[in-house]
């Protein structure tokens, strides 16, 4: 279905790691020396259709290479940034997660301009998201205190829009 | 200065005790918290890139992600994705960013690890996670891959052990050698602490995979041979100029006193049988005493002061 990320896989390009899980790559255009991408060897367009195990071990590879790269590229800061969806800059409909190895000066800036928000606002804010969030690891909205561990994977709209869109990138 | 005498404890302790996340977590500072468990706290960032803009922070202080342990980095992530979705719901946008930032070239402002999770709607004017491309050389990227590729595999070892993919180390005798004579800590504890070697070796898969079929008993006697010679070529520094038949002595002497060298409790003979290793103390005895000799920087040091130094050691 041309996914520039699964081709990548089978070429074999530029991968430093792989298991059964994750596959880790040198970005072919990266946003600066080291930047690296790990992907889930399954094609997952989104990180709502990543399973938590996968989503959660892409996590702890790509810690390690952030440590790595700390190590062997004499990095003095890392940063790991998902982009997911369009809205958000996907530009491949592959989940991935990058990793930028940070140097001082290197022209790279991902401070934001705070956004000044007012205190009714923001209150009704949080009650909006509180909201869904305690159906988090929860078929309802929790009763007693979360257990560990027990988070459940959200579902995913076959008919996402969000999917759809990506599919429509080029 | 007072800092530089607090031991790395003490500084994290003192941090944490600054940090104001931690006091959020404990309620002396307020914060709007959305989500909350036993291991994580979400809270609203209140200078947000974004509407509905959440930071997730595990509770216990961790200064960046590296030093967060697995456990609580999968629940943390299990979490963000948990997050993710729900402000996809809440907030009614097309997308979200997970940002992580260690360490303060990559504009992390206080030392404690989070996550941040940032609602996305096309046209909000949040354009600084778009990552730049191809404008950067990338003539020396072979290099960095084959360099990335061998130590990535190396730190993930353990899990490619689990999954059942861990390769057989390819390093030759030769070259474990060559390893443990570079490194001090391995090299100490197959001359000097061979009980604790095997509980290393296995509690640690890429030495594991290093030492399985290994002849760690040649490898043993090699490298004391090595460090016999290096003993002895120091004896002859020492003696600089003067007669052979002093080194000659100090040969003998060496030998004496390897001779003299008491006898193994039963334990280590034991442990000595299981991993196949002969003459363990006794040439534990002789590598201390290169050691003593290694730091004396008497040039002209008679004889007797030699003996001195070597009588010195043993254990």
């Amino acid at each position: 279905m041309g996914c520039p990320i699964c081709d990548w896989m089978d070429e074999d390009k530029l991968v430093i790691y792989q298991d059964k899980h994750v596959v880790v790559f040198l970005n072919s255009e990266p946003t600066v020396e080291g930047h690296v991408l790990v992907v889930p060897r399954q094609h997952y367009a989104i990180m709502e259709q990543v399973p938590t195990d996968v989503f959660e071990y892409m996590f702890v590879v790509a810690n390690r290479v952030s440590a790595l790269i700390f190590e062997l590229l004499g990095a003095q800061g890392s940063n790991i940034l998902v982009n997911n969806g369009i809205s958000a800059g996907q530009d491949i409909a592959h989940f991935y997660i990058n990793i930028i190895p940070r140097k001082e000066n290197d022209g790279l800036n991902f401070r934001w301009p705070p956004l000044q928000i007012a205190q009714d606002d923001m209150e009704s804010i949080v009650a909006k998201v509180k909201d869904k969030c305690d159906y988090i690891g929860h078929e309802k909205p929790k009763a007693a205190p979360v257990e560990v561990g027990k988070v459940e994977d959200v579902s995913v709209d076959e008919e996402d829009l969000r999917l759809k869109q990506l599919e429509r990138t080029p | 200065m007072a800092e530089q005498e607090l031991t790395p404890q003490q500084a994290l302790a003192m941090q944490k005790e600054q940090c104001i996340f931690c006091q959020i977590i404990s309620g002396q500072r307020p914060g709007y918290k959305v989500y909350e468990d036993d291991l994580v706290l979400g809270i609203m960032d209140i200078a947000p890139a974004s509407r509905g803009h959440v930071i997730l922070m595990p509770k216990e202080h961790y200064p960046i992600m590296p030093m967060v342990p697995e456990s609580v980095l999968t629940h943390t992530f299990k979490v963000v994705k948990g997050v993710s979705h729900a402000l996809l719901q809440s907030m009614l946008v097309g997308g979200t960013n997970v940002f992580i930032a260690n360490g303060g070239h990559a504009g992390q402002q206080i030392p404690h690890f989070m996550v941040h999770i940032i609602p996305r709607s096309e046209g909000d004017n949040v354009d600084v996670f778009s990552l730049g491309r191809g404008s950067v050389d990338i003539s020396g990227i072979s290099e960095m891959q084959k360099a990335l590729a061998g130590s990535l595999d190396v730190k993930m070892q353990d899990k490619l052990a689990e999954q059942g993919l861990l390769k057989e180390s390819k390093v030759t005798e030769k070259e474990l050698f060559e390893i443990i004579e570079k490194n001090k800590q391995l090299q100490d504890l197959l001359v000097g602490n061979i009980d604790n070697l095997e509980t290393v070796v296995e509690s640690n898969p890429q030495l594991m995979m290093m030492f399985k079929g290994k002849n760690v008993s040649r490898i043993r006697d090699f490298l004391l041979n090595f460090k016999e010679d290096k003993g002895l070529r120091d004896v002859d520094a020492l003696l600089k100029g003067k007669k052979v038949q002093r080194v000659d002595k100090a040969r003998e002497m060496l030998k004496a006193i390897e001779e003299e060298a008491s006898e193994d409790t039963p334990e280590e003979r034991l442990l000595k049988e299981k991993l196949s290793l002969k003459g363990v103390k006794k040439k534990n005895n002789i590598k201390k005493e290169h050691e003593e000799l290694e730091v004396t920087e008497e040039d002209d040091a008679t004889l007797d002061e030699i003996s001195e130094l070597l009588s010195r050691g043993g254990l």
